[in-house]
């Protein structure tokens, strides 16, 4: 299983739950696997192509790299990590 | 454009002093500092920290770009103004400001939007710029007219408690590298609806100041390559490095067209409703009421101040049914229905739900009570 960490804008849907877990090989299978039984998540987190969200992007927990969407598979996973989920951001 | 000596005075010398005394910058990189050059795009909330730092540094030019006036809800954290600005446009407040701060320096400042028009023809003049926007349209074309003509984009954003940081270019990667494309409006709404702590930009845009200052100085470690994540409430930061993508355009910034922003980040596609403008809505307000006004922000936003609309907050309208929706509003869906908010963003979708649930007279209100206060009646407070 692996965790995903979501930032305080998906509060509302995911109701509060900023942490979900899921079983996968890649993270593309794990966020596919979170958003089963979540259409309104898969709405945000893949576009109607299947690719993953150009607005997001991911680090693993206690590492320092960054992943945009386009990298998504280089992540290098492994059970019982935690990946945190990074929004592009407006505000100024 | 000024000619810049290159010597600094008795009365520089003296002002720069604690510059001085650092072996990194001296007297040396202090004439640097004079002969440098940037193109602050926004004097708001990084603005207003990045822009006062920029000038007590003694950046010799700096250029503003900034076409709204300040208004009250400003000074929770844009610094560089005072109460007595209210109402007067951001660029010149912040001109009087700064040169009262550095009568050394040179202020350009541009009471304009920038836009795909006068992008390219601002930024040649400068040397870098720093992105102090608050929309992602504007920052796709920061971005992107950065990389066209070779220059630094000093980037800082920020949201409710947390900001990001870094230094793009087109060396060591962009901002379209890094997030190809912006998100929903649901997934970022701007300063003005989801708040912000005051102190946040403060520190997110002295750090885009800091590293313009690092860069033209030639030294430290730059935020090139990489990003700042700031988290004030769990007062942590992070530094993660990001790589350049080999499909992105910062690899053929000769071929990038300035254009098509706003259509490629506009949150939600337009559809057809129709819109009409504070001019038009002033006049229609004067005359026989012969429609609903209807006020689709927060409470405490209707609170603050109000056309005289109906407040029927955008979230409770998502709420509803076809069924619900009479009892709410108790208006015939024949009925004219004018709808605000406060940029104009909110009523559109509004608008939007409304067509749905059977209501064929619906017109958004442009630039919402923004507009109202700019073009109308600057006394409204928002």
């Amino acid at each position: 299983m692996v965790t995903v960490v979501f930032p305080q804008q998906f509060s509302k849907i995911l109701d509060g739950q900023l942490k979900l877990s899921g079983p996968g090989a890649s993270l593309r299978e794990v966020l596919a696997n979170i958003c089963d039984s979540r259409a309104d998540l898969r709405k945000l987190l893949f576009l109607e192509t299947g690719e993953v969200s150009p607005f997001i992007g991911f680090s693993l927990l206690g590492a320092d790299s960054f992943y945009s969407s386009k990298m998504i598979a280089a992540v290098p996973l492994k059970t019982g990590d935690s990946v945190e989920v990074i929004l592009s951001m407006a505000g100024g | 454009m000024l000619a810049v000596p290159d010597a600094l005075s008795k009365d520089e010398q003296s002002r720069y002093l604690r510059h001085l005394l650092l072996d990194e910058i001296g007297e040396a990189g202090q004439l640097r500092l004079k002969q440098s050059s940037v193109l602050c795009i926004g004097a708001g909330g990084l603005g207003s920290p990045a822009l006062l730092y920029l000038a007590a540094a003694g950046v010799g030019r700096i250029g503003i770009v900034d076409m709204d006036v300040v208004d009250a809800s400003n000074l929770q954290r844009q610094v560089l103004f005072t109460t007595d600005d209210v109402g007067q446009p951001k660029a010149e407040a912040a001109r009087r400001r700064l040169l009262a701060l550095n009568p050394f320096i040179q202020i350009e400042t541009f009471v304009e939007r920038f836009d795909e028009s006068n992008a390219e023809r601002m930024l040649t003049r400068f040397d870098a710029i720093m992105d102090g926007t608050d929309n992602f349209a504007t920052r796709y074309l920061v971005n992107d007219v950065a990389l066209k003509l070779g220059k630094p984009n000093f980037f800082g954003c920020i949201f409710k408690f947390t900001g990001q940081v870094s230094v793009f270019g087109r060396e060591t990667g962009c901002y379209r590298c890094v997030f190809p494309a912006a998100p929903s409006a649901e997934l970022a709404p701007d300063c003005a609806r989801a708040g912000v702590l005051g102190v946040l930009p403060g520190l997110v845009g002295s750090y885009q100041a800091l590293e313009y200052l690092k860069w033209r100085l030639g030294i430290g470690t730059s935020l090139a390559g990489k990003l700042l994540m700031i988290d004030t409430l769990a007062t942590k930061f992070r530094t993660l490095s990001y790589a350049r993508n080999p499909d992105c355009m910062c690899n053929r910034p000769a071929e990038i067209q300035l254009a098509g922003y706003e259509a490629a980040c506009a949150s939600e596609p337009k559809g057809d409703v129709p819109e009409i403008t504070v001019q038009e809505l002033d006049t229609r307000m004067k005359g026989p009421c012969d429609f609903v006004l209807l006020d689709v922000r927060d409470a405490l936003e209707h609170a603050i101040g109000n056309l005289g609309g109906r407040l029927v907050p955008l979230d409770t309208l998502a709420q509803q049914s076809s069924d619900s929706i009479g009892a709410l509003l108790n208006v015939e869906r024949s009925q004219t229905l004018i709808v605000h908010c406060r940029s104009g963003k909110r009523s559109l979708k509004a608008c939007q739900i409304l067509q749905r649930l059977g209501y064929s007279h619906v017109l958004n209100v442009k630039g919402g009570v923004v507009a109202w206060q700019r073009e109308i009646d600057p006394s409204l407070t928002i």
